[in-house]
């Protein structure tokens, strides 16, 4: 009788298993979060590109008017929020929102959102994750840089 | 013996990890790559000017996230008329024998990103 239980005192098989069951679940988790920020990363960059292009558009949208009349560049509010809603339409297939283009002289502000439905997050409390991009731009002229 | 039932799951935990890893970067690159080529492309008031800035831009895109050009494919068409719409549409096959789960998750090949500009309303007509 006391060598069997000196036995079972010393035996360890079996261990690994409960302590990795424990931490499975949190591992899953983690595994699936990470699934879903890198969807997430990929829907921001996504978002961002279509509203820099919604501002590049925009920022086209000078206001000949004033032009011929003063011979300075400022650009039409009226029709820079238009371009831009067309082109962030078109550059995110519908989904991202403009919430502001905002036109200072000769430089367009326009503000996005666009919002991630998560696949697992969702689990724990966090069902999608809202993107707010801010873009900026300027007329180029079909310039790059200065002094091209 | 538990090592045999660990083991499996564990290996595919980090496949997993090791999948999703390569294929955020390929999307967030070729997204970039499609910006860059039409933000490039849209510069000129020229087609086939207007479609070589497009495709170097794509190169150096790629360049920078350290990806091999020579998986991808570039489209560059539209109407290079001040104001119409010039599309950049870059595609990224994905080296999926490099990746473990693949096969099993039914991932996809390609990777593909569309971006439309228009064409420089105000550029000269200088080249």
């Amino acid at each position: 009788m006391n060598i069997k239980n000196y036995k079972l005192k010393n035996t360890y098989s079996g261990q690994i298993l409960f302590i990795f069951a424990a931490s499975f679940v949190t591992l899953m988790m983690i595994v699936m979060l990470l699934i879903d920020f890198g969807g997430a990363a990929i829907f921001y960059h996504r978002a961002q590109i279509a509203t820099d292009s919604a501002a590049y558009a925009a920022a086209q949208s000078i206001d000949m008017v004033r032009f011929k009349k003063d011979n300075r560049v400022v650009l039409d509010a009226a029709v820079a929020a238009a371009v831009a809603g067309q082109v962030a339409s078109q550059n995110s297939v519908g989904k991202l929102s403009l919430v502001r283009v905002y036109v200072d002289t000769d430089r367009v502000y326009v503000t996005g959102e666009m919002t991630y439905k998560t696949m697992f997050a969702g689990y724990i409390g966090i069902p999608s994750i809202r993107a707010h991009i801010e873009s900026s731009a300027i007329p180029s002229f079909g310039l790059q840089r200065v002094g091209q | 013996m538990e090592m045999a039932v660990i083991l499996p799951l564990l290996a595919i935990l980090a496949s997993a990890i090791i999948t999703a890893g390569p294929y955020v970067r390929i999307a967030i690159a070729t997204q970039q790559a499609a910006y860059d080529c039409a933000i490039s492309a849209a510069q000129s008031l020229n087609a086939e000017q207007g479609y070589m800035q497009g495709a170097v831009a794509v190169r150096q895109s790629f360049e920078t996230f350290g990806l091999n050009i020579g998986n991808s494919t570039t489209r560059v068409f539209g109407n290079w008329n001040r104001g119409s719409n010039v599309m950049c549409e870059v595609s990224y096959h994905v080296p999926l024998g490099n990746l473990p789960l693949t096969q099993i998750l039914a991932m996809p090949s390609t990777v593909k990103y569309s971006v439309t500009l228009p064409a420089q309303y105000f550029k000269s007509k200088w080249k």
